[in-house]
């Protein structure tokens, strides 16, 4: 009896002991069951929900990487990550979620990246009474360990993702280590696909000038914020050593040749020297747990002869076999 | 000369033209008279090539008009409609100068400035020359436009030019009904073959050499105006019993409904 | 020859009218931005080492330093000449339809050309990745942008044909219900799209010159070539055609023939504008109509100067696209359209008076 009131105190219900004080114990618990049963499976579905939608690559990797992948009932879109998630039922595009899409899927918690949207289904869910965790931004190493507790402690599932969060910390130190060591700095740019027009070249405050900074380059591209058509003749003054883009982009293209065919790209010494570098998107510019693997990669591409040491195997770098 | 022969021209199954021969040559005007829907346009369309009958031929100088190149066709034969809206602004040196089109790999461009400088003069617009069309009064306009035509037929011997007027004076005034009539009347008497299309018969008394009165499709009578009009075939043809009053000849009258 | 006709001759000195001296005056102006344009860029280059970088890279045997060589020849020629060609092609187009249509406010746009490239393009960005193989990804959009502008066109043309017969107005009305059906349609890819592809969407949508090379320079002059080498068949058609039909039949015109040969044409020529620069709009209004309020509307002169006026405004738009906002570009749909549409809104106060007039 004194464990139930504990319990249902705990879970928000108010009632009197004193209101029924007279009757047995076995009464109370006949009496007070119906009420109980509800109150605790609401109590421990907050407290550690079965099943779980995410919206965001990043946010879907970090689910999986603190192990409560087998809870994850929707994906959007950009949750591309492992592969296997994409066999997953839909939910839409990260900015453009469906409500019923969530809803048909009934829900414990609804994962949300920060950029997820649009603001009204956003409401609407909530209205609805889904659980909503909507994640922080996540645009550095700090904020990437802080996203990774935030989810960890929405599933519950605090200890795991401490485990996960030290990982990804130590991986970010060695990181820092390494590229401290480096000479120099090297001076890069970073384009995305081309609609036959400019470049589009990365300026400040985007997750490409944020990887450039961690891998120890210098974004040449700093007059501007966010992603705009470049002109040649400043990229061409600015000499970048490398050019960094993702597959999508590159495969867009038609691979390095299609890349190089690109006037104002033709015409800088890094395309000439073949120095391309091309990572897939959500592993580069996700921000996930694999960010400063990532990140590496990247800093060795971009400092050849640095011998530059490998970051420690995680079990969330792996994909699922084909 | 324009020869017509076993003209049939039907539209939704009416029977809108039925002529069995006519010749149209020059020396003097030939005015097409008739009510409303008697089929003048019609006949006037069949005459300059731009309608091909159900049936029947045309020929211009003996030679079938189908058969005559388009620009050739257009440097011997020009037409002057009721009204024309000008789809950008011209000047009237730019509005004549339209009639020399046809005449382009057949005569210089000292022949065209020629043309155009005589075909305003003869239509009595040369002083206007330089100005805009769409800012001139409706009669000027039209004298614009009769020039485009003159120009148009320069280079051809009068005897072998064609003008069809199709009702070029119905929204005139006096002046300007008269002096577009008179110009017509002139290449008339020169030799050309001049048709006009009226509606109002005092005009055609007064300038018409020839009157061709249609209804219904068909002629009805053909001769000179001042015999064919007279009050009761007109009555009977435009369905108001009229009485006709004479000036001082035969070139001056005028149909009053009674 | 008539009497009249002989007194005139003695009256009045007959002048030759002619538009040479004013044509030459424009293609001058054209060379001019020509020159003012390559020479200026976010790279400062002395005139002096322009030139020796042309010369050095049509193989004259003159040493330049190779950077020049790159900017110039590479990045600065190509993309004006395009911006230069697309700007003729669109102002020829322009006053051909304005001619066709009978309206100065006519583009060639109302046939859907831009629209059904536009179509053929973003199908190709948002599904590219899944229908083309990697080795023909490179001139998909285009080719894509080429179709889609052929096509509708041929619609267009094919609905507004009866017996043989080109309506007009039909062409027109039919003309709307096809931008209509490509803006859904662009619409609806659109919505599949994701982040990266919307931008490059929108990008192509306002157009830009910044993708030109010699290659695409040549493929593109190919197709716009019979436009602007035909321009002289359609100008007595086109002048006629200021009278109306009925009386451009009476002056020898085949009016048939004019539509569809003019629509040929012009779907032809923008459809390679648009495949090479995506969408840029305002130039075809706005050329032909300076160069009708210059010296009136003789398609005798109003064809090649629009042309001319159009390059040159182009060619324009493209330098100042390229550095008005260094390091980054704008896209050249932006700037047409900044300086076209107040242009357009005042033609347009004028016009309404003529428009109500009598």
């Amino acid at each position: 009896m004194q464990d139930r009131q504990t319990m249902m105190l705990g879970a928000g219900a108010s009632w009197r002991p004193a209101a029924i004080a007279g009757w047995g114990p076995s009464r109370r618990a006949v009496l007070l069951t119906p009420l109980l049963v509800p109150l605790v499976g609401r109590a421990s579905a907050r407290a550690s929900p079965r099943r779980v939608v995410v919206a965001g690559g990043g946010i879907a990797e970090i689910v999986c990487a603190v192990g409560a992948r087998d809870r994850i009932v929707g994906a959007d879109s950009t949750s591309l990550f492992p592969r296997g998630l994409r066999d997953l039922a839909r939910i839409g595009y990260l900015r453009n979620l469906s409500a019923e899409g969530v809803l048909s899927l009934a829900p414990d918690l609804l994962l949300l990246a920060a950029e997820a949207g649009p603001p009204s289904v956003l409401d609407q869910l909530r209205r609805a009474g889904v659980r909503i965790a909507q994640a922080p931004r996540i645009h550095d190493p700090a904020s990437l360990i802080a996203a990774v507790r935030f989810v960890a402690k929405a599933l519950a599932l605090r200890s795991e993702g401490e485990v996960v969060a030290e990982a990804v910390a130590n991986d970010f130190d060695a990181l820092a280590r390494i590229t401290s060591s480096l000479p120099r700095r090297t001076p890069v740019v970073f384009v995305l696909a081309i609609g036959g027009g400019a470049p589009q070249a990365a300026g400040r405050e985007t997750a490409a000038d944020a990887m450039i900074t961690l891998a120890a380059g210098r974004n040449v591209v700093d007059a501007y914020r966010g992603y705009r058509p470049i002109s040649a003749e400043y990229l061409l003054g600015a000499a970048p050593d490398a050019l960094v883009t993702t597959n999508h982009t590159l495969d867009a293209l038609g691979g390095a040749t299609g890349l190089a065919s690109v006037p104002a790209l033709s015409v800088l010494p890094a395309v000439r020297s073949g120095n391309i570098v091309s990572l897939d998107s959500l592993y580069l510019l996700g921000f996930g747990p694999r960010t400063a693997h990532a990140a590496r990669d990247l800093a060795d591409a971009l400092h050849p002869g640095g011998r530059i040491p490998p970051l420690p195997p995680r079990s969330w770098l792996a994909d699922d076999p084909l | 000369m324009i020869e017509a022969r076993g003209i049939l021209v039907r539209r939704r199954g009416r029977r809108i033209l039925d002529i069995d021969a006519l010749a149209i040559g020059g020396g003097g005007l030939t005015c097409l008279v008739g009510p409303n829907g008697a089929g003048k346009s019609t006949l006037v369309r069949v005459l300059s090539g731009e309608l091909v009958p159900d049936r029947g031929i045309v020929r211009l100088d003996g030679q079938e008009v189908g058969a005559i190149g388009a620009a050739a066709l257009a440097r011997r034969r020009a037409v002057l409609p009721q009204a024309t809206e000008l789809g950008f602004p011209l000047t009237v040196e730019e509005l004549v100068g339209l009639g020399r089109i046809p005449h382009a790999g057949h005569a210089t461009w000292r022949d065209d400035a020629i043309a155009i400088a005589g075909a305003m003069a003869e239509a009595g617009v040369a002083h206007l020359a330089g100005r805009e069309v769409h800012t001139l009064s409706g009669g000027e306009a039209q004298r614009a436009h009769l020039a485009r035509a003159l120009a148009q037929l320069t280079g051809t011997p009068s005897e072998r030019a064609v003008l069809i007027l199709d009702e070029p004076t119905s929204s005139l005034d006096l002046l300007h009904a008269h002096a577009i009539l008179r110009v017509a009347a002139a290449r008339a008497r020169a030799g050309a073959t001049v048709i006009a299309v009226l509606h109002d018969l005092s005009l055609a008394v007064r300038w018409g050499d020839r009157a061709i009165v249609l209804d219904a499709g068909t002629v009805i009578a053909d001769g000179v105006p001042a015999t064919v009009l007279e009050e009761e075939l007109v009555g009977r043809v435009w369905g108001l019993p009229v009485r006709r009053l004479s000036g001082r000849d035969s070139t001056e009258m005028a149909f009053v409904p009674r | 020859m008539s009497g009249t006709a002989r007194l005139a001759s003695a009256a009045t000195p007959v002048r030759r009218a002619t538009h040479a001296p004013h044509l030459a005056a424009l293609a001058l102006l054209l060379a001019a931005v020509l020159v003012v344009v390559i020479g200026s860029g976010a790279i400062a280059i002395p005139p002096g080492r322009v030139l020796s970088a042309l010369a050095a890279s049509t193989g004259l045997g003159v040493t330049a330093d190779p950077r020049d060589v790159a900017v110039i020849s590479v990045l600065r020629v190509p993309r004006t000449l395009m911006a230069a060609l697309v700007g003729a092609v669109l102002g020829l187009a322009g006053a051909t339809i304005q001619g066709l249509f009978r309206n100065p406010l006519a583009d060639p746009g109302l046939l859907g050309v831009s629209a059904g490239g536009a179509v053929g393009a973003v199908a190709i960005i948002v599904f590219g990745a899944a229908l083309v193989p990697p080795s023909l990804r490179q001139h998909a959009v285009a080719t894509a942008a080429f179709l889609g502008a052929l096509t509708v066109t041929v619609l267009v043309k094919r609905i507004a044909t009866r017996e043989g017969r080109v309506l007009v107005a039909t062409m027109l009305l039919a003309g709307i219900v096809f931008n209509a059906l490509a803006s859904a349609a662009t619409g609806a890819l659109i919505f599949a799209a994701d982040d990266l592809q919307l931008r490059d969407i929108m990008f192509w949508t306002m157009g830009s010159c910044a993708g030109a090379d010699w290659t695409k320079l040549g493929i593109v002059s190919f197709v716009t070539a019979p436009l602007l080498l035909a321009m002289r068949l359609l100008v007595p058609g086109l002048n006629a055609l200021i009278l109306g039909e009925r009386q451009a039949h009476t002056l020898g015109i085949g009016i048939e023939r004019l539509k569809r040969l003019a629509v040929i044409l012009v779907a032809l020529a923008v459809g390679g504008a648009v495949a090479a620069t995506g969408t840029i709009g305002f130039v075809g209004i706005v050329a032909p109509h300076l160069c009708r309020l210059a010296r009136g509307a003789d398609h005798r002169w109003v064809m090649p100067a629009s042309a001319l006026t159009g390059a040159a405004l182009l060619a324009a738009a493209d330098g100042a696209a390229r550095t008005a906002l260094a390091p980054a570009e704008l896209p050249i749909g932006i700037v047409t359209a900044l300086l076209g549409g107040p242009f357009f809104l005042w033609l347009l106060l004028r016009q309404r008076a003529r428009l109500d007039g009598p």
